[in-house]
């Protein structure tokens, strides 16, 4: 429905402003252009809004102000980042080391505990099985062992025998014993 | 050649510094401008514009590059804008922009001036927030519509609505002023 009080003019300049403000924005193709100009170069209503477009274009270019930043900007930028880096590096340089002394506690400390055990224990381990070897004679065990072994490889590799056999046994159960103390020792 | 793909290089080399020295002074004064046609002072615009490249550094091993690098980096200032205006009006919400958009536009109306003349930027001050940063980054981009789309991260087509609004509007107050 129609606007009764609608004036005309109104609807003219309406319908032409932006084709107006596009032609100062520089915003028309060749043919609208020409289109446009026709139109203006016969519509006083649309020259005077021109002219108003052209004026306050001109109000604002002068109003804006033109913003830049120079080099200044950029240098005093690019410093503060630096100095970010290069607090981010000392940050990572201390959890490196930090990491690093953890590491070398660590080591040193099952080298500790290796040595308070293990030793101890393959030395436990063979004074028992120096007694164990005392005690298997009298059982038969062992002599039935030794003297197989004895019959294959010859005699004089009882002795032998007698001592790989003590050791692997001290051996053997020197390290199972530090190894579960060292364990427990955690 | 897509735009920035230098920088896309060094990105993807993880070249970050690199990156960042060809980014900086392509997109420097942009984000100044974007930073003033929000804040509208120079001094809190440099400011502003600093925290914004610097948080834009920081960000650079993350950016996926999903979206373009400029509309990322406008993102990022206007985000940046944002929380500024907010530290100055805690009760503005990020999730509020109309509200927000009507706030400032409020705010924005200048104390009455008792002369007879009144200056663009009285003018400029009772445009609604979205006409007034349309005008103000137009003209400080050399008129450049692509630019100013870009800066605000809205469509060409928009933009140009908005101008046309915005300069209706200014030629209505100045009849208004004028009579």
């Amino acid at each position: 429905m129609s606007n009764p009080t609608a004036n005309p003019l109104d609807d003219h300049r309406l319908a032409w402003m932006d084709r107006l403000q596009d032609r100062l924005d520089g915003d028309l193709d060749e043919a609208e252009r020409r289109e446009v100009d026709a139109h203006l170069a016969d519509c006083t209503s649309c020259q005077a809004q021109l002219a108003q477009f052209e004026a306050l274009d001109q109000v604002l270019l002068a109003a804006t102000p033109r913003l830049s930043l120079d080099a200044a900007f950029d240098a005093r930028l690019l410093s503060e980042i630096d100095a970010i880096d290069e607090q981010q590096r000392t940050r990572l340089r201390e959890r490196i080391e930090q990491e690093r002394q953890e590491t070398l506690r660590g080591l040193s400390r099952r080298w500790r505990q290796s040595l308070a055990f293990v030793v101890p224990g393959v030395i436990a381990g063979i004074a028992l099985a120096l007694a164990l070897l005392g005690w298997l004679p009298h059982s038969g065990v062992s002599q039935a062992f030794v003297s197989e072994g004895a019959n294959e490889l010859g005699s004089q590799s009882t002795v032998y025998l007698q001592a790989f056999t003590i050791a692997l046994l001290g051996g053997g159960i020197g390290l199972t014993v530090a190894r579960w103390l060292s364990s427990a020792a955690d | 050649m897509p735009a920035d793909a230098d920088i896309h290089d060094r990105l993807r080399a993880g070249e970050y510094r690199d990156a960042f020295t060809l980014l900086l002074p392509r997109y420097r004064d942009k984000v100044f401008r974007l930073s003033y046609s929000m804040l509208r002072d120079r001094a809190w615009a440099e400011d502003t514009t600093q925290d914004t490249l610097l948080r834009v550094w920081k960000a650079l091993p993350g950016y996926g590059a999903q979206a373009a690098l400029s509309t990322w980096i406008y993102a990022i200032t206007k985000n940046s804008c944002l929380s500024e205006l907010r530290k100055k009006r805690p009760l503005v919400s990020m999730d509020e922009s109309d509200e927000y958009d009507s706030e400032v536009a409020a705010l924005g109306v200048s104390d009455q001036d008792d002369s007879a003349t009144v200056s663009v930027g009285q003018l400029l001050d009772q445009l609604p927030e979205r006409y007034r940063q349309a005008v103000t980054l137009f003209y400080m981009e050399d008129k450049s519509y692509e630019q100013t789309a870009a800066s605000l991260g809205l469509p060409l087509g928009t933009v140009k609505a908005l101008l046309h609004r915005a300069r209706k509007r200014l030629i209505e107050l100045t009849r208004e002023t004028s009579e």
